[in-house]
């Protein structure tokens, strides 16, 4: 099932197309490393309010509704462009890198599904520092912490 | 610390995601306050409390990134200071750290006048525009860096 995944991303025209062009894979990489800085930038502002050492001039439920779209459209380019980046070199990644590739996008999926599952529900009900609000910022950070562990593990492998 | 970062298996790698983290850090904070004085976000909340609560973050960012930076430089000097890429980052962030000079010495000490408005004076949204132009080039330009096969 995974091996037909990558194979048949390997193989498409968007991977073909990507290894066409010498500068198609660097500005998906730039695309990839905005979207990172977007993200980066807006969830650590976020989760520090929910563990209380940061942004206290406005409560957790504005500092989501300020930031919280921020998130989305870093997540958007971050998966679009990661998806070219994926189909450029998914045979790669399925020979030599498939234990951190797949660890990397479980934490990210894990991380994208909490932080919209439970930590903008909890922000939102006015968790201004509380343990709900800790523990939710916490495992936030921890999970795309380790997304960006796996991602170094990836490349440097 | 040249020679050592060149000979490690891990220092390069570990020096390049920290100096990645940094960059991001640096930008995913300071654009905030730029898009603020752009009017685009966060126009609800006062100028001067999204400085306040941001820049901190900022200098973190700049100082990872500065380190890594300065570490990783020294481990091949001749080729990124005869780089051309290497030399755009850099005049590219002297560019922005002019620019957020220029911006807390003139527009922003008369920032009480302006603080709560959404609309802020014309400089200060030229200064945000600059500021991200220049980080976004940054960005570019460092990662070209190692693709150009100069």
């Amino acid at each position: 099932m995974l091996e037909s995944i990558f194979i048949w991303a390997d193989r498409s025209a968007l991977g073909e197309l990507m290894r066409a062009s010498r500068y198609a894979y660097p500005i998906a990489e730039m695309i990839h490393l905005l979207g990172l800085a977007v993200v980066l930038g807006s969830l650590l502002l976020q989760c520090s309010r929910l563990l209380g050492f940061g942004m206290h001039r406005q409560t957790a439920a504005e500092v989501t509704e300020d930031l919280g779209g921020w998130t989305s459209i870093g997540l958007v380019a971050m998966v679009l462009s990661g998806i070219c980046m994926f189909a450029s070199r998914a045979g790669d990644l399925y020979a030599f890198r498939r234990q951190p590739y797949s660890t990397k996008l479980g934490l990210i999926a894990f991380g994208v599904a909490f932080y919209y599952l439970a930590q903008r529900r909890i922000a939102r009900q006015g968790a201004n520092g509380g343990w709900a609000g800790r523990i939710a910022g916490t495992v936030t950070l921890a999970a795309f912490f380790g997304a960006a562990i796996a991602a170094l593990w990836v490349e440097f492998l | 610390m040249g020679a050592h970062i060149r000979e490690s298996l891990w220092t390069y790698p570990l020096l390049h995601f920290a100096h990645i983290l940094g960059n991001s850090l640096l930008f995913g904070t300071i654009l905030f306050l730029d898009l603020r004085l752009l009017g685009v976000s966060l126009t609800r909340r006062k100028v001067v409390d999204v400085a306040d609560q941001i820049l901190p973050w900022t200098w973190v960012g700049w100082v990872v990134m500065f380190t890594t930076g300065a570490a990783i430089f020294s481990a091949d000097a001749v080729r990124f200071a005869t780089h051309p890429f290497f030399q755009a980052k850099l005049a590219l962030m002297v560019i922005a750290g002019l620019n957020a000079l220029w911006f807390h010495r003139t527009i922003y000490r008369s920032v009480d006048i302006w603080d709560d408005s959404p609309q802020t004076p014309a400089s200060a949204r030229f200064t945000g525009m600059v500021s991200i132009v220049c980080w976004v080039a940054i960005l570019a330009t460092g990662r070209w860096i190692g693709y150009s096969g100069y």
